[in-house]
């Protein structure tokens, strides 16, 4: 289970792409692939091996800031949890 | 033996073992070329074990650009870079294991010459190619069947090629057809299929489109270093062709649909 100390990078092989407002993101492993709207592109994006899971809630919050931060840290440890089961990203270290 | 496979000008040259070339020549005479462009060897090998399992359920993975398609029996490579394929397989290989590796090797020399193999079925209507695409199980055998009276370039794979006059659907001898003597067809639209109560036709998100292509692009979307550019095409070929998402019952009324909505 991650937590908000948690840092993450991206997968290595992983491949995404913007169309239309949205992130199209491949897993080459197994072709398949998600598609993240643009809160969760943005996280995505994020996910650089440096910042925590917290930090990037804080800077995430900031755009966002009639949304109680307590509700993007949620939103961005649900997401990354979801990333992590699918093999997009890697924990970095904790 | 030599004998030349060419779909759509995209020519592999099969060589090797006499009995497996000439198999293939025979189980696909109307696709006989002389451009001599790839060339693939089919060795015999029996120092490799006998096969326990069908070589189309291996997967290819890619290293230094090359790609490795491998299983009990079978050890097939490919090098994009020198147009050249090599596999050996063990002597028991049957003729659709020889098969499932040169779609393999098409997959990659479409791509290299900027054409899309697609996992899809082409059905012709209003002298156009009507592209319906999805994953196993989507319905793209059954869509293609129900589309009575109509010709049907290929139920399973077809090669999209760019050309001056636009983008076209070739067939492919990598599954079904109907009334094989049509060969290609401009393409007029893209339709993913998913099949429901009713025949609907919806819009389909950006990203979904984009997704849906890719993961329908047989071999090159394993490969991390070909994807970014796959993407780049799809991108580019849907600001030319139309992509609907098609909700289909099991029955041919869902052409209705297309006419009312497809011009």
């Amino acid at each position: 289970m991650l937590t908000s100390t948690d840092i993450l990078a991206l997968a290595l092989d992983v491949v995404s792409r913007q169309n239309e407002g949205e992130l199209v993101v491949v897993l080459p492993q197994s072709g398949k692939f998600f598609v993240l709207n643009g809160t969760g592109a943005e996280i995505f994006q994020r996910l650089d091996g440096e910042r925590t899971l917290a930090e990037i809630a804080v800077a995430l919050h900031a755009g966002y800031e009639d949304i109680p931060l307590a509700r993007v840290q949620t939103d961005v440890l649900a997401l990354a949890q979801k990333l992590l089961a699918r093999g997009a990203v890697r924990a970095v270290t904790s | 033996m030599s004998w030349t496979l060419d779909i759509g000008g995209v020519c592999l040259t099969l060589t090797g073992a006499d009995e497996w070339v000439g198999a293939l020549a025979q189980a696909w005479p109307s696709w006989a070329g002389e451009k001599v462009d790839w060339e693939v060897q089919l060795l015999p090998d029996a120092g490799l074990p006998a096969p326990s399992q069908l070589y189309s359920e291996a997967r290819p993975h890619f290293s230094g650009g090359n790609a490795f398609l491998a299983a009990p029996g079978f050890v097939g490579e490919i090098a994009p870079a020198q147009r050249h394929a090599v596999l050996r397989a063990h002597p028991t290989a049957r003729l659709n294991d020889l098969s499932y590796f040169i779609r393999t090797v098409f997959a990659l020399a479409a791509f290299e010459e900027e054409n899309f193999l697609f996992h899809a079925a082409g059905v012709l209507h209003s002298e156009s190619a009507y592209v319906l695409y999805g994953n196993s199980g989507s319905g793209k055998t059954t869509a293609a069947y129900l589309s009575k009276g109509k010709a049907v370039l290929n139920d399973d794979l077809l090669l999209l090629r760019p050309t001056p006059a636009g983008w076209k659907a070739w067939a492919t001898p990598f599954g079904h057809r109907r009334h094989p003597a049509l060969r290609s067809a401009p393409l007029r639209v893209l339709l993913h299929l998913r099949q429901a109560s009713e025949d609907r036709l919806a819009r389909i998100s950006g990203g979904q489109a984009l997704g849906e292509l890719v993961a329908n692009s047989p071999v090159i979307n394993v490969d991390a270093t070909r994807l970014p550019t796959l993407m780049q095409r799809w991108l580019l070929l849907l600001t030319e062709i139309p992509n609907y998402q098609l909700y289909f019952r099991r029955s041919n009324t869902f052409w209705e649909v297309l006419d009312a909505h497809v011009n």
